[in-house]
């Protein structure tokens, strides 16, 4: 009953006007099911522990799943985002700080959006992409629980990091940095030692005879420069997101796709 | 038969005259006195001639009835290198000199006197020009020397125990050759503009189909006559500075060893044709300007053929050995250029790649630990 409620909510809040969507109910649980792929036991429990990190980082986490996100919005699943994290006036604190995942079970469609200055700070680009890494192999799986359980898990291990001042960034494994940093030095050692090995055989056939040109000699009686066409190709700059989606002014990239 | 070679002897002591470079004039051993090339040609040019005269003499007794020649005689004791081989007397000692049927100067191995076969020079045979030598034995054995510094991969021990068994200077044959290249070339080549409207980035590139064609003209392209001298070594060690080409006289190949050409002009020419018509193509090509990309996509090269001289060239040989390898390294005579092909010591290499390539490695290790 309560989903159908919920669902009936998002129908009336993204599709009417948005006086009725004043009217309606103006906040969302930390977990909102509304596609029905989670018991209630389940969606109690992951709305609790959402709940803790939430209080305890001041930053909060969202987990929503539609049936499919062109009922609300016809757009894209991460305009959809957007609008529900502004309507229903998500995130804490004055800068809104949080962090949606939103699922549209339809086309299998996902979105994960950070949101505010502390969520900016708190879940980086190479942050929600190990973010993502952790959840999509279990809802490829249709383990739901445990995907939203490995979502928070990992929401509070980039929340945890960034009150500690660090937050999540790229580290590269010492077999990367030893691979990256030893290729351009074998290369420089061969094409060094590739000159010095030159120096050595200076024995060489001539192919050419520019010493023996007569000075002033060459004189060209053909200068044909002829137009043939002109071909055009014009590029789309895209805005440097990642996962296909766009950036926002009050959030990280969007990183969305199929699950 | 011995009146085919001449010797040059001091006209004061009758010593051995030899050519010096750094004089531009004949030196002799003994006494040290100095004879200009005229003084020398005015001694000696009617010797020369009759040793020439001798030699026609000789190869007309050696001419059978039918005009074929007579190769009878040759090879039953020798082998076929007797076919390649003739033998003088020397006019100083009196020696049988064995040389290479193509020398035209050597040296007694008894006496020590040099000797120059006059016959070698007679009609089509006789050189146009003959470049003097310069530069002295003691110079190329300074430049050997010199040679090694700085060669970063060479042997530690090969300096010490490189011995070397022989410095020869050696007028080569050459032929020179004039020449004409008309090169016809088409292009394919475009004009490439980026600029940026609104969110667009917009590439126009204009195609243009070019072509150039011109005539470049060419002078005494040298290209070796001699089978026994390397075609690398020779090529290598040019240019020479024709400026100082002189009108061949005999009297500038005492002291060194002298041969005339084994490979006749037909048999050079496509080096010099080959040599003319990239030279051509790199020069027409270079008039193509103002364009992102160019490619051929058709030329036509035709080298006319010019004149052809027969010239000396001034070469110093220096034949070494190493651990059983032989190694040779040719010094032009008149400009001092050495070249010639050095060992490769493995360690070196390695070492030299391992101070290399470990220091990058390693300053661009610490980048990444402390910026990744």
């Amino acid at each position: 009953m309560k989903k159908l409620c919920l669902c009936l909510l998002l129908c009336l809040c993204l599709c009417l006007s948005v006086t009725v969507l004043a009217a309606a109910e103006d906040t969302l649980e930390y977990v909102t099911d509304a596609a029905g792929i989670l018991t209630q036991e389940q969606t109690a429990d992951l709305n609790a522990t959402a709940a803790r990190i939430t209080e305890q980082y001041d930053c909060a986490v969202y987990i929503v799943v539609l049936p499919d996100y062109k009922t609300y919005n016809n757009e894209s699943v991460e305009r959809c985002t957007e609008e529900l994290y502004s309507y229903f006036d998500l995130g804490r604190g004055e800068g809104r700080d949080g962090l949606i995942l939103l699922l549209s079970m339809a086309e299998r469609d996902y979105d994960l959006w950070g949101h505010g200055p502390f969520g900016k700070y708190a879940f980086t680009e190479y942050g929600l992409d190990g973010l993502e890494d952790r959840f999509l192999p279990y809802f490829r799986n249709n383990d739901w629980y445990a995907g939203f359980r490995a979502y928070l898990s990992g929401a509070e291990s980039l929340l945890s990091q960034a009150a500690q001042g660090e937050p999540a960034a790229y580290r590269m494994s010492v077999g990367t940095k030893a691979a990256i940093a030893l290729t351009p030095g074998c290369l420089i050692g061969f094409l060094v030692c590739g000159i010095f090995k030159g120096q050595m055989k200076t024995a060489k056939e001539k192919d050419t005879a520019e010493d023996y040109v007569v000075s002033g000699s060459a004189r060209l009686h053909i200068r044909e420069d002829q137009f043939i066409n002109r071909t055009r190709t014009v590029h789309v700059i895209e805005s440097s997101s990642s996962g296909g989606g766009r950036p926002s002014g009050g959030g990280t990239s969007h990183h969305s796709g199929k699950f | 038969m011995s009146t085919q070679v001449t010797n040059f002897q001091c006209p004061s002591c009758t010593g051995p005259l030899h050519y010096d470079g750094e004089s531009g004039k004949l030196r002799c051993d003994y006494c040290g006195s100095l004879f200009t090339v005229q003084e020398i040609e005015a001694l000696y040019g009617e010797k020369i001639d009759q040793a020439a005269e001798a030699a026609a003499v000789e190869v007309e007794s050696n001419v059978t009835e039918d005009g074929s020649w007579d190769w009878d005689g040759a090879g039953s004791d020798w082998g076929e290198e007797a076919a390649h081989l003739k033998s003088y007397n020397c006019p100083s000692c009196g020696a049988e000199l064995i040389c290479e049927e193509t020398t035209v100067a050597t040296c007694c191995p008894y006496c020590g006197n040099p000797s120059v076969v006059a016959g070698q020079f007679t009609g089509m045979l006789k050189p146009d020009y003959i470049l003097p030598f310069k530069l002295d034995k003691a110079a190329a054995v300074k430049a050997l020397k010199e040679y090694y510094q700085g060669k970063k991969l060479l042997p530690r021990n090969f300096r010490s125990e490189n011995h070397i068994e022989e410095v020869k200077g050696v007028y080569v044959p050459f032929w020179l050759f004039d020449a004409t290249a008309d090169a016809d070339l088409q292009f394919s080549a475009t004009q490439v503009r980026s600029y940026s409207h609104g969110n667009e980035r917009i590439t126009e590139t204009d195609h243009f189909r070019v072509r150039r064609a011109g005539t470049v003209d060419f002078i005494r392209i040298p290209v070796d006559g001699s089978k026994k001298m390397p075609d690398a070594h020779m090529d290598a060690i040019e240019p020479f500075d024709y400026s100082e080409l002189k009108p061949f006289s005999a009297a500038y190949l005492p002291g060194f060893l002298a041969d005339k050409y084994d490979m006749d002009a037909d048999e050079c020419e496509r080096r010099a044709d080959y040599r003319a018509g990239n030279t051509a193509e790199e020069i027409i090509r270079s008039t193509v300007t103002g364009y992102s990309s160019c490619t051929t996509v058709g030329k036509n090269i035709q080298v006319h053929r010019g004149n052809v001289r027969y010239a000396l060239m001034p070469v110093w040989m220096l034949a070494t050995r190493w651990r059983d390898k032989s190694f040779l390294f040719t010094m032009n005579g008149q400009t001092g250029k050495l070249i010639g092909d050095l060992p490769v010591a493995k360690d070196l290499y390695w070492s030299w790649f391992a101070r290399i390539a470990l220091p990058v490695a390693a300053a661009i290790g610490v980048f990444l630990h402390f910026y990744f």
